[in-house]
């Protein structure tokens, strides 16, 4: 047999499927056991489902100096297992904590009560990049801003869930969460037979459903339409994929034309009024008039529609305040402060560098802490401490001294991991996780989400840009009986129980 | 009865382009293989001494001035990279399979999922194989599996996607692809009867493969009469049961704009290529009027596609006047 699967889990670090002395972990024995009577067999799977992703076109744009080049989705079939008891935790702590940052956000463009109360220091809005003053007095619709959420989770080494950063902008994944589990249900089918895998593919509907809620006409149909940058954006394929689930426009800024605060589309039937607006386009390029003046990405006069109530933008425009990695520290205080309860999903530690106190043990500890600045995504800025050289945290140093506001720090986690095929051996990869929450009427929360591997050894980089992988993350509902025998049936083949 | 009403779906302008244009894309990379196909049989088929060479097909696919520059002396190796395999020419059947799936990307809504999945494995295969057309004894699979290709795209999308605009626009820009190919054809041919009373004998065997590379020959046979140039000119110009000549293309054309809203002067574009072809002397067509034909039915053709393009897909009206809802 040419596959080896690399028993010892990594030190300190807690594994998704095995327990440290090698053995599967409680609910994943039985997948564990099977996979691994799979074999070389095994292999045949990872290139079924190659192939697969290959006829099936499922791409990311990657931009390089070339220009964009579109690759093939990288995809571990091994998956990543989280019993639905565990996931039930993880939900209830998402809906809260969305519940708590959609209040934080329409209080700021309200009364501000949150920094009238000294809860957040009125500093961090007035410096903050993502704070829009064009918001102001704003109310969309159920007093939701955040209509989508994107939220990072970690495992620390003794397995408890974290939040490591919420994306409220224009969050992206959720369609390879869902074309993994295409993909796995090809290549597993026998699996999912005898499994009770919890199926993903609700998210579309109450996509959906949350869109054609935020219409503003309630006597006709709305005409819902996802706002793209266009093809060459790193994440169209994600948005052809959506508007086609939803049943919305895919449009671009081109498309739209806004005449006296109504936006419609150009159809070849003449013009037609949009409703709803899913905007994959960020706050800044969404509106020539008020934001970037030489944006094409969105049609000129968009945000006074919005004010006017015409039209319903999700997310909506200045949302992106809450997505700020200083604000997210205050979030178990929001939480507190808006719902009057403790949080059910705990932030990781982070020190804010605008506190004098918290910056003096920083600056004191810079080689063993993480250091982000406030407002990048895509791990942009961040510089891990344990992994820079001098001159580079000479210079962190000297940026945080600079501008502390825009600094915070968090200790270097030991991410948790999962067996993942890596040539000839299936060995431990570090993993973390991103769930969609939607709110709306009723808030919901992706089944699992999207698993991101860190393909390359010891490293805790998981962005497909940038190398990363995937796995398709199943949420397994363990009946009684299917924990207890599990490992007697380790057949390839599986047996009908 | 049920109450069920089909609904219209919305198309945007800019998506009934692309299906437009992946129409006339996929029509064009179906035609030059074709096109390469019979003149490759062709020059097996006839005596050296007539000597036709390869300009004559750069000639149908429409002279690509600076290729004809820099080549004066078109050798077959060179027609058929520039033509099949050549990612600079836009023309090529490389380059027109990548704008029909750059299309139908933006498209990807409304077009069955086994529709993208063959367009993926068509675009996949020309991107990788199209060198294998240069030499003559890879060149038939090549095409042959092009053509196939493209066939199995087209049949999906007839069977699986909803007949509405976009279908419409999509199956309009496949017509109007061909019936453009056909005028150069007929242009071509044309050009290529031997004048020398003693190689009269090869004019068929010109005409015969001209029809060929239209798929349009079986349909000609049934006919029962001479491949002559004025029984061709003729059944390519007016026959309406083939599918393959100018006469249905621009019938299905003009059926398919009467079901979209503000189609008249698109309608009206098609109806003068009919008066066009239908005063035409077919006689004096075979007699070497055919070159000035065949630029005027170009022009008309091209007519019809301002029309589309104008009402549809970039209108200058004044946007407000227009609003349905």
């Amino acid at each position: 047999m040419k596959l080896q699967w690399v028993d010892s889990p990594l030190i300190n670090c807690f594994d998704e499927l095995v327990q440290s002395d090698g053995s599967a972990r409680p609910g994943c024995s039985e997948v564990v056991d099977r996979l691994r009577a799979f074999g070389d067999g095994l292999l045949d799977r990872q290139a079924a489902a190659e192939a697969a992703i290959r006829s099936l076109g499922i791409t990311f744009t990657l931009y390089t100096e070339n220009g964009s080049i579109d690759r093939n989705w990288p995809l571990d079939v091994i998956p990543r297992i989280i019993t639905a008891n565990e996931w039930q935790t993880v939900t209830d702590g998402l809906i809260q904590r969305l519940a708590a940052l959609n209040a934080f956000i329409d209080d700021l463009y309200h009364d501000q009560h949150v920094l009238n109360d000294g809860i957040v220091p009125r500093e961090l809005i007035i410096g903050s990049t993502n704070y829009r003053p064009e918001c102001e007095g704003v109310s969309p619709k159920h007093g939701i801003w955040a209509h989508i959420c994107g939220s990072d989770l970690v495992r620390d080494e003794t397995g408890r869930f974290l939040v490591l950063e919420d994306n409220l902008r224009v969050p992206s994944g959720v369609s390879y969460m869902l074309e993994n589990r295409n993909v796995a249900k090809r290549v597993f089918s026998e699996l999912f037979r005898d499994l009770d895998i919890l199926p993903v593919d609700g998210y579309t509907d109450r996509l959906r459903e949350q869109m054609r809620s935020l219409s503003p006409r309630t006597d006709v149909e709305p005409v819902v339409a996802l706002l793209t940058p266009g093809i060459f954006n790193s994440a169209y394929y994600e948005h052809v994929l959506l508007a086609d689930r939803i049943g919305a426009q895919l449009v671009e800024g081109t498309d739209l034309v806004v005449d006296n605060d109504i936006v419609y589309m150009r159809t070849v039937a003449g013009l037609v009024r949009v409703d709803v607006i899913y905007r994959r386009v960020d706050d800044l390029f969404l509106d020539p008039a008020e934001f970037l003046p030489d944006s094409v990405l969105g049609p000129k006069g968009l945000m006074a529609a919005w004010r006017a109530g015409n039209v319903a933008i999700a997310n909506a425009p200045g949302a992106g305040v809450a997505d700020d990695k200083v604000l997210y520290s205050y979030v178990p205080e929001l939480i507190q402060y808006y719902l009057s309860e403790e949080p059910k999903i705990a932030n990781v530690d982070t020190w804010r560098c605008l506190d004098p106190v918290h910056r003096s043990h920083v600056l004191a500890n810079l080689d063993s802490l993480v250091c982000k600045p406030a407002n990048e995504s895509g791990g942009k800025g961040v510089t891990i401490g344990s992994m820079a050289s001098k001159a580079e945290l000479d210079d962190l140093r000297r940026q945080i001294e600079d501008d502390p506001r825009n600094w915070v720090a968090q200790p270097i986690l030991s991410l948790s991991t999962a067996p993942t095929i890596c040539g000839d051996t299936v060995a431990a990869r570090h993993v973390d996780l991103r769930p969609f929450i939607l709110s709306g009427v009723e808030p919901y929360v992706s089944v699992g989400g999207l698993t991101r591997v860190a393909l390359r050894e010891g490293t805790l980089i998981v962005n497909s840009s940038q190398g990363g992988g995937s796995k398709d993350t199943w949420i397994v509902d363990l009946d009684d009986d299917l924990t207890g025998d599990a490992t007697n049936d380790v057949s390839a083949e599986g047996s009908d129980q | 009865m049920s109450d069920y009403q089909s609904q219209t779906p919305l198309l945007l302008s800019r998506a009934g382009e692309s299906a437009y244009w992946a129409g006339r894309y996929l029509e064009r990379a179906e035609g030059t293989a074709r096109l390469i196909r019979t003149h490759t049989d062709l020059t097996i088929d006839l005596p050296n001494s007539v000597g036709i060479g390869w300009g004559p097909l750069m000639a149908v696919v429409g002279i690509d001035p600076v290729f004809a520059s820099q080549n004066p002396n078109a050798t077959e190796e060179l027609v058929v990279r520039h033509l099949a395999a050549d990612p600079e020419n836009i023309g090529s059947i490389r380059s027109s399979v990548a704008a029909v799936h750059h299309n139908l990307r933006t498209t990807r809504s409304f077009m069955p999922v086994e529709a993208a999945e063959a367009l993926i494995e068509l675009h996949l295969y020309v991107q990788a194989n199209a060198e294998s057309a240069i030499e003559r004894w890879t060149r038939g699979p090549f095409l042959h599996t092009t053509i196939r290709g493209a066939q199995t795209l087209t049949g999906i999308l007839a069977e699986g996607m909803s007949h509405d605009v976009a279908y419409s626009f999509f199956t309009i820009g496949r017509r109007i692809e061909r019936a453009d190919l056909v005028a150069r054809l007929l242009d071509v041919q044309t050009s290529l009867l031997p004048t020398d009373e003693s190689m009269a004998a090869f004019g068929e065997l010109v005409w015969i493969s001209g029809l060929r590379s239209m798929s349009a020959l079986q349909s000609f046979r049934r006919r029962g009469v001479p491949a002559s140039a004025t029984e061709v000119i003729a059944f390519l110009l007016y026959d309406a049961m083939c599918p393959r000549t100018i006469g249905s293309s621009v019938a299905v054309v003009q059926e398919m704009l009467m079901d979209i809203p503000r189609h008249e002067a698109a309608v009206e574009a098609c109806e003068s290529i009919v008066r066009l072809t239908g005063d035409a002397d077919i006689e004096a067509l075979a007699n070497g009027a055919m070159h000035d034909f065949a630029d005027q039915i170009q022009q008309a053709i091209g007519n019809v596609h301002s029309a589309i393009d104008e009402t549809w897909f970039h209108p200058v009206v004044a946007a407000t006047q227009s609003q349905v809802q």
